[in-house]
């Protein structure tokens, strides 16, 4: 009775411990492909549970690769052998049975962020034979897939400095108010601020816009000759709005106001 | 029957005495891709493109912006010493910007086959990526210049030159 009752209890602890081991934790937990992840794993109650140190062993899987090969391409020297891994892959030890390892994805492999689904990997020793081989089991992870989304305003391109040139787009087909769903739009304004949010000089009115698609305007500009801020002042933001009368009216009528936060670019 | 045997065996024979090997042409002399960079190149149009969209598939990958301003004002002299990269003077005319270089020295990563161009040296150095190797033999010249934020390319401009 005993016996049965610690057998049961031991089958239990191992199945526990199996579902504890390998858990794989990202940072941040959603991610696109170009943004700089930090994988944590948790090896306890694996094969290669105490053994330091550890290394990654990643590869591209399906459906980018139907055949999981070894991929870092971005890294001199990939994996390495699987004998002897390259110590680019060495991990970081964080805790009893717990190894972190950073990268960029399409730097790690050298690929296009589309052509990177799934991110397999596992989690071994320098050198991983044996029986049973120094090593996880496989694992992956998925970044999110990136998705174009058409908004009433977009800004191109989406990063420019204040001495670029920025072109700010209203597309009406994605009014969000009634009022400029309707107008015949025809201008634009401006409004430049510093990053502490104090006005640059006066709101520009009354810039005529360019069809630039079937339902798109557009107003193409250089911020820094538009507002002209003075000395060492920086444009840190624009705030923007499109107008335009409504058929038949007088009546000037016009978009929500956008913002843009312009970052700081180098050649 | 025997006529007919000698007749194509004849006929086989004299096919396959008339297949000759062509004599090879020759390749000729490689194209000295630096002298046609020597010259005086003023622009006659910039493309803006959004890195991220191209690497993503997006749409919106460039925008034509040679009327946003004067771009097309600039000039870039690039001169040769001895057949090899010497000096160059970039002057932005009435456009808001240019080159971050203004002039000095200029070198290519390769001369016979070359990718970039670095114009300048130190911190005030720029390095551009040469475009189709078949306009500069029109006397046309497409080169990109990349804006970064931190240390990855964001944004991009393509600049497309004429020989004077």
């Amino acid at each position: 009775m005993y016996k049965r009752i610690f057998l049961v209890s031991a089958g239990m602890f191992l199945l526990v411990m199996q579902l504890l081991a390998q858990t794989v934790t990202v940072t941040p937990a959603a991610f696109k492909a170009r943004d700089t992840i930090t994988i944590e794993v948790d090896v306890t109650g694996t094969d290669v549970a105490g053994i330091e140190p550890l290394y990654i062993w990643a590869f591209l899987d399906a459906p980018m690769n139907p055949n999981p090969q070894p991929s870092p391409n971005g890294v001199t020297g990939g994996n390495g052998s699987w004998t002897s891994s390259n110590e680019a892959m060495r991990m970081e030890k964080v805790g009893p049975n717990k190894w972190r390892f950073g990268m960029r994805p399409t730097r790690f492999f050298a690929e296009l962020p589309a052509n990177i689904v799934e991110i397999g990997f596992l989690v071994k020793a320098k050198d991983g034979s044996g029986t049973p081989e120094k090593k996880t089991k496989n694992l992956s992870i998925k970044p999110d897939p990136s998705v174009f989304i058409e908004t009433e305003n977009r800004v191109f391109p989406p990063k420019a400095d204040a001495q670029d040139v920025l072109t700010i787009n209203y597309n009406q087909a994605k009014a969000s108010t009634v009022n400029a769903g309707r107008m015949q739009v025809t201008d634009v304004e401006i409004a430049a601020y510093t990053e502490n949010g104090v006005q640059i000089g006066e709101t520009k009115t009354g810039l005529t816009v360019r069809q630039s698609g079937a339902t798109i305007y557009s107003y193409s500009f250089i911020p820094n000759l538009l507002f002209a801020p003075p000395g060492t002042t920086r444009i840190g933001s624009i705030r923007y709005r499109f107008g335009g009368k409504l058929p038949g009216t007088n009546e000037m009528v016009y978009s929500e106001w956008a913002e843009y936060q312009l970052p700081v670019l180098t050649y | 029957m025997k006529q007919i045997l000698i007749i194509t065996i004849l006929s086989v024979a004299a096919i396959f005495h008339a297949c000759r090997p062509d004599d090879y042409k020759e390749v000729g002399t490689p194209g000295d891709r630096v002298a046609l960079l020597e010259g005086t190149w003023k622009v006659t149009r910039v493309v803006q493109q959004d890195v991220d969209a191209i690497q993503e598939g997006f749409p919106y990958k460039e925008l034509d912006v040679t009327d946003v301003a004067p771009f097309t004002s600039s000039t870039l002299r690039l001169t040769l010493n001895d057949g090899q990269p010497a000096t160059f003077s970039a002057n932005r005319g009435t456009a808001p910007f240019f080159l971050p270089a203004t002039s000095g020295a200029w070198s290519v990563d390769n001369v016979s086959t070359p990718g970039e161009i670095t114009l300048g040296t130190g911190a005030s150095a720029v390095t551009v990526q040469l475009g189709s190797y078949v306009l500069l033999g029109g006397n046309k010249m497409q080169f990109t210049i990349s804006r970064k934020q931190g240390d990855a390319t964001v944004m991009a401009y393509v600049y497309e030159l004429t020989k004077q």
